[in-house]
């Protein structure tokens, strides 16, 4: 096992930039999530860890190496890949082996770790099948069968799941994260799924653009975002962000010009400022006639809680209430906002004010 | 619909244009090594041998050493095929894979290297090969029967490589292979109906090649199966029977080859290794 350093690492294919002088450090033992958008570099950032993609700048460290130029054989590390990548012409015990007969295991240790691995992923049925001979589920259960075999110090995991059906990714994100509860070894998994980034990880690095807009846990990253960008990205729904104006005593809070509602005492930290509001789904209620004054736009029931999405003046909100709440589309409510929990951002740089 | 069942028909017959072009004279080889020369010259002509005689066949291996003719073929055949492949394939694979500055010039000089007429390299190849000191060697005919396939052949095998994803040898040079390593475990396997083909195809170049062997090779113990045929020619004679006799002789071996690696071309190798 080993902690994994990265300092400074910039990654550029050509003049192109794609990754701006990253810094991580991942803890030993540690399962980090990166997790991000389409093209914002957390699968090169994972393949530049990995071996498959040199480093332009900086320097990458597992345990206490610096990797930078070792290949990915010389890395200590295993990886599962979104696509699988086992190979078809071999059987299933034949891909889970292949790492150690390429290290030089004998045939007996061989057997004996790729039956312990196949009785922790359950696959001991399917050791002599071939992968075209198996369910997704079960292709994915052979690729982390080929990570673990090897007792690496590394896992990387690069969007594993992304192909699969989502009941069957419900299952498999249990799967990895009772694999991490035994072997206890670093993790680092890549997804664009904000899900999976918040039930596995210890602590999650949000990318954007090729840079790390935060790092933390997802306690941290859900009730503390440090930007817009986060605030959106973590939390279904996502977090409302709607223009306000807050009063110059900060007594009040105008929600895109319309009516003021009274602000708690922390707004003092933005007085007489135009400010993102930003306001979770869940710190949204039904209130009395004393009440904020809505229209139900949408209603989505999910069995256990229901989603509404309201218009509040010129702005519109996604509420989470109880699934019992007498809500119809077209109907007049009064809201209660729990503004406590609000966040506040600088509409310029979309950075939290704190 | 009348037209649909047009199409059908005329591609039926152009196939049986074709395969009636590629059959016709092998038959008519067949049959010609089975005839008399008075049955071969007789008035009217007749196609299947009227008296069947293997008298032409024993001529063939009494009359010249075709068993060394064919030996001769079989060694430059095969190591010239091997060399080729080895090479083709790490060409093609660097090509595919390695983001080389300038692969596309790379890939256009081997087209035109593939379109070069073989004549016009007939004398420096003669002059290297004599000043080597390889004439009417394997040699002479091995390198030379190699390189002329290169081209095509690599361009077969880089089409199949494409086709291989590259997280497939990403996973092998992760789970501890080198490049090299990940092109023999994984690409390799993965691409064995192209390698075949590029195999066949370097073969079968190599077998049929007449000029160079012809020219490098003369001498009656290192030459192989094209020239060593022409050697049943007489100064005033054209013993056809015994000539076609000969070229089922050279014919048979390709055959076979062409059959053991037509099993080993099986297409769908790849479905499953990754999504899909």
């Amino acid at each position: 096992m080993a902690g994994i350093e990265i300092a400074k690492v910039v990654k550029a294919y050509g003049s192109v930039p794609v990754i701006h002088g990253i810094d991580l450090s991942v803890r030993d033992g540690e399962f980090v999530v990166l997790v991000g958008p389409s093209g914002c570099g957390k699968s090169t950032l994972l393949r530049m860890i990995a071996g498959l993609e040199s480093v332009t700048g900086g320097t990458i460290r597992i345990g206490d190496r610096v990797v930078n130029d070792l290949p990915p054989r010389d890395r200590d590390i295993a990886m599962v890949f979104q696509d699988y990548a086992l190979y078809p012409h071999r059987t299933v015990a034949e891909n889970v082996g292949f790492g150690l007969r390429m290290r030089g295991a004998d045939a007996m240790t061989i057997e004996k770790k790729v039956k312990e691995a196949a009785e922790i992923l359950q696959i001991t049925h399917l050791l002599d099948r071939k992968p075209g001979q198996l369910s997704g589920g079960q292709r994915q259960r052979v690729a982390m069968g080929r990570a673990i075999v090897r007792d690496p110090k590394v896992f990387l995991f690069d969007e594993p799941l992304s192909n699969l059906d989502a009941q069957l990714r419900a299952e498999m994100r249990v799967e990895i994260k009772k694999l991490h509860q035994r072997f206890g070894t670093t993790i680092i998994y890549v997804t664009h799924d904000q899900v999976e980034a918040m039930t596995l990880a210890d602590r999650i690095a949000i990318l954007k653009a090729g840079h790390v807009e935060q790092f933390a846990t997802p306690d941290e990253v859900y009730r503390r975002p440090r930007s817009t960008f986060v605030a959106r990205f973590i939390g279904s729904p996502s977090m409302n962000i709607v223009p306000a104006r807050i009063a110059p005593d900060a007594t009040t809070i105008t929600l895109d010009g319309d009516a003021a509602v009274p602000a708690p005492a922390s707004f003092a930290r933005a007085r007489g400022r135009d400010v993102l509001l930003g306001l979770r789904a869940e710190h949204l209620g039904l209130a009395g006639p004393d009440g904020v004054p809505a229209r139900t736009v949408i209603v989505e029931p999910l069995g256990s809680d229901t989603l509404a999405l309201m218009q509040i003046g010129r702005v519109e909100m996604t509420g989470r209430f109880p699934p019992a709440a007498p809500l119809r589309a077209g109907g007049d409510v009064t809201l209660r906002l729990d503004l406590e929990q609000a966040h506040l951002f600088d509409p310029e740089t979309g950075l939290a004010i704190v | 619909m009348k037209l649909l069942r047009n199409r059908r028909a005329m591609i039926i017959l152009a196939g049986l244009i074709v395969a009636a072009n590629g059959f016709f004279p092998a038959l008519w080889i067949l049959f010609t090594s089975f005839k008399t020369e008075v049955e071969l010259m007789r008035v009217p002509i007749t196609i299947i041998p009227q008296a069947p005689t293997i008298e032409n066949y024993i001529r063939v291996f009494v009359d010249q050493p075709i068993l060394r003719f064919l030996f001769n073929s079989v060694v430059v055949a095969v190591l010239s095929t091997l060399l080729c492949v080895t090479c083709s394939a790490l060409a093609a694979y660097a090509l595919v894979r390695l983001r080389l500055p300038g692969a596309g010039i790379i890939l256009s000089v081997l087209l035109a290297i593939a379109m070069f007429p073989l004549i016009s390299m007939m004398v420096p190849l003669f002059q290297v090969m004599r000043d080597l000191g390889l004439l009417n060697t394997w040699w002479a005919l091995i390198f030379p029967h190699a390189v002329l396939s290169m081209p095509v052949c690599t361009l077969v095998l880089i089409s199949f490589f494409q086709d291989i994803p590259r997280d497939l040898e990403n996973a092998a040079m992760i789970d501890g292979c080198t490049r090299l390593g990940a092109l023999w475990h994984v690409v390799i396997p993965l691409t064995a109906p192209g390698v075949f083909t590029a195999g066949i195809l370097a073969f079968v170049n190599s077998w049929d090649e007449f000029l160079l062997a012809l020219t490098l090779s003369p001498r009656v113990a290192s030459r192989t199966l094209p020239v060593g045929i022409t050697l049943y020619q007489g100064e005033f004679s054209f013993p056809w029977p015994i000539i076609s006799a000969a070229l089922i002789v050279a014919i048979v071996p390709i055959c076979i080859v062409i059959a053991i690696f037509q099993e080993r071309v099986v297409s769908g190798l790849t479905s499953g290794g990754v999504k899909g």
